[in-house]
């Protein structure tokens, strides 16, 4: 690889423990310190990146926060770099919404409360809506995303067409038997209890029939109510399928598919890949993290070592061939970082981002 | 160095006298070796002549490998879980086929996976009880999805607040917090990143009152057997041991379980190396 165009979008994925969010800070901080202007998302919610960069997730949650370069060079200067990270918060970007949209009231409902619970299981859904908006603010020359985990980021993926797809079909078996005029009628439902006693035979009606034997009348009720505070906040969320489309384009974004030397999970990291090409262009790098080529170049073995020492050397070298040989075979374009043996977080960070290509 | 790895082994609380808990889940940071572990341990239930299953809340189980290592496995679609449930609430699997047809049921339960990771829950804890023998590994998500699914119950509670479905949300509760039906391993790699995930996890599990939580270091360099007397070793990796020993000091108070590296290429052969180990975990 000779060279690497910073683009408006840098998305980080792949498996789990490849080293995904060291490598997007590590990004970060090697764009940071070129001037550009930075903003580091983490999407996943195990969210490592607070830890890396000393967020305190009881307080900095869905906050923009400033970090120095320094944190990790060692190096204070009068004319320091920062780049901005953020560690979403599904509650807070749903609060934003709500008043973008003038539905602040309606969103305080039982069920989205818990729902955009840290671990609520919204999180990939809200993501693309703050990352749509981080976007538009176009205060950033980059926005790079750390993702989750394996088939987790192709739900990611997926959060655009799950919301297109509530607010196409659902939406419109709801209001076809809540009646045409959404706001006039959604109020008088909300406001009359018995929500059912006054409507016609429905698809949607004899649904949530059944869904009240099951759940009670209570969580149907909360459950309509919810339903029309998203659909009335439905720009919000719609705006996330611009996002969706950047990620197609390739002069606006760059994939970096992670992986790593240590993992098992060749055939996990080939079945991503199949999966995420209907949602990237073709433009992508793979990301070869924690390679031990250089260490075993100068480990050089002499007779009277033992047949573990030269057992472990030989299992080393024969992975790295084998993931150079899957490499080779399904990407044109690979980075390569080594293995970094540095006891802190920030240590490592600043080392990685000595290997990225200009 | 030796002194330290030993104390840590023998620090820990795991009895191989403990009776057979009913549900041993495997939990940790992406890329620890969950399903190596969750496997190896199956096979070694499955060896010792119990009635096991092995299941992969999170993707696809890999059968090629389960079936070279002779391991039985469930594969269960949350979609299907989800169905039965219905069905059987409704009593009438007509209704659930066509309830689960639907764009909006659909639409739904995409939009709130909370749901689906109940349902699931539910669905093996049922397994359970129809057959009293039964054991089940579950090769669970990595951390934050974990969390999601542990979590899950508590939240459709507090949303359902009444109903019959509060009754069954009880029993995955109830369930999941017996010390003796459950077993949760969280596992890490030696390095500051994976301890501090694992710990956290570890936390939010006992906060929902999660028994028997019992932490793995897997992948130690420094505990190869022989490694320390296998001669001169490289600069690479003599750091590497150097600062796992920094991480272990990090654990000092806690139970935890060490397991060596596995030098070998094929998964299949790692996870026959680690059934002796896996006794160590009951």
């Amino acid at each position: 690889m000779k060279q690497l165009k910073s683009k408006q979008i840098e998305i980080f994925c792949g498996t789990g423990g490849v080293g995904k969010t060291t490598l997007a800070t590590s990004r970060a901080l090697n764009l940071a310190s070129k001037n550009k202007k930075i903003l580091l998302v983490t999407v996943d919610p195990a969210r490592r990146l607070k830890q890396i960069l000393d967020i305190d997730d009881s307080k900095d949650l869905g906050i923009i926060k400033k970090i120095r370069t320094s944190k990790f060079t060692g190096r204070k200067s009068k004319n320091e770099h920062f780049f901005d990270a953020l560690l979403l918060s599904p509650a807070i970007t749903m609060t934003r919404v709500g008043e973008l949209n003038k539905t602040t009231t309606d969103l305080a409902n039982p069920i989205l409360k818990v729902l955009t619970r840290p671990y609520g299981g919204l999180n990939e859904i809200m993501s693309i809506v703050e990352v749509q908006h981080q976007l538009s603010t176009g205060k950033y020359d980059t926005i790079i995303l750390d993702t989750p985990p394996g088939k987790h980021f192709i739900d990611f993926l997926q959060a655009s067409e799950k919301i297109k797809h509530f607010f196409d079909k659902s939406f419109v078996e709801i209001f076809k038997y809540l009646g045409k005029s959404i706001e006039h009628k959604a109020q008088e439902a909300i406001s009359s209890k018995g929500i059912f006693s006054s409507l016609i035979s429905s698809g949607v009606k004899k649904l949530l029939s059944y869904l009240e034997k099951v759940t009670g009348s209570k969580f149907v009720d909360q459950f309509i109510t919810a339903v029309i505070a998203i659909y009335k906040s439905k720009e919000s969320f719609m705006d996330a399928l611009i996002f969706q489309e950047q990620l197609k384009d390739e002069s606006v974004s760059n994939w970096f598919l992670v992986t790593s030397i240590e993992q098992q999970k060749l055939d996990e990291a080939g079945e991503l890949q199949c999966l995420a090409v209907q949602f990237m262009h073709h433009d992508n790098f793979l990301a070869i993290n924690k390679c031990l080529g250089s260490y075993l170049e100068k480990w050089e073995l002499e007779d009277s070592d033992s047949d573990l020492l030269k057992s472990l050397k030989e299992n080393m070298l024969h992975k790295e061939k084998k993931l150079s040989t899957f490499s080779m075979k399904n990407f044109s374009k690979i980075l390569e970082f080594p293995e970094i043996l540095e006891e802190t977080p920030e240590k490592h960070v600043h080392e990685l981002s000595k290997h990225w290509v200009q | 160095m030796k002194e330290d790895t030993q104390n840590s082994l023998s620090r820990g609380s795991i009895h191989s006298e403990d009776p057979l808990k009913r549900l041993y889940i495997f939990t940790g940071k992406g890329g620890v070796g969950k399903t190596t572990l969750a496997l190896a341990f199956a096979k070694y239930l499955h060896s010792r002549k119990k009635k096991v299953l092995y299941n992969n809340a999170d993707q696809i189980i890999n059968s090629k490998l389960c079936n070279k290592l002779k391991i039985p496995y469930i594969h269960m679609e949350i979609a299907t879980s989800i169905e039965k449930y219905i069905s059987s609430k409704l009593k009438s699997d007509i209704i659930a086929s066509w309830i689960m047809k639907t764009p909006f049921a659909k639409s739904l339960f995409n939009i709130i996976p909370g749901i689906g990771y109940m349902i699931f829950l539910g669905h093996i804890i049922w397994m359970l009880e129809q057959d009293e023998d039964l054991t089940i590994v579950m090769d669970s998500q990595s951390s934050g999805h974990a969390i999601t699914m542990f979590e899950s119950p508590y939240n459709f509670k507090k949303i359902f607040g009444t109903g019959i479905v509060v009754n069954d949300i009880h029993k995955i509760t109830s369930f999941m917090t017996n010390p003796d039906k459950i077993k949760v391993f969280v596992a890490n790699l030696a390095n500051p990143m994976s301890v501090s995930e694992g710990d956290e996890l570890k936390n939010y599990l006992k906060k929902l009152s999660t028994p028997n939580i019992q932490l793995i270091m897997n992948n130690t360099f420094g505990n190869i057997p022989e490694i320390e007397r296998s001669g001169k070793l490289p600069k690479f990796i003599n750091k590497k041991i150097l600062l796992e020993k920094k991480v272990y000091k990090s654990y000092q108070k806690q139970d935890i379980y060490i397991l060596p590296h596995m030098i070998d290429s094929s998964q299949e052969k790692i996870i026959q190396k680690l059934v002796p180990y896996a006794e160590k975990l009951m």
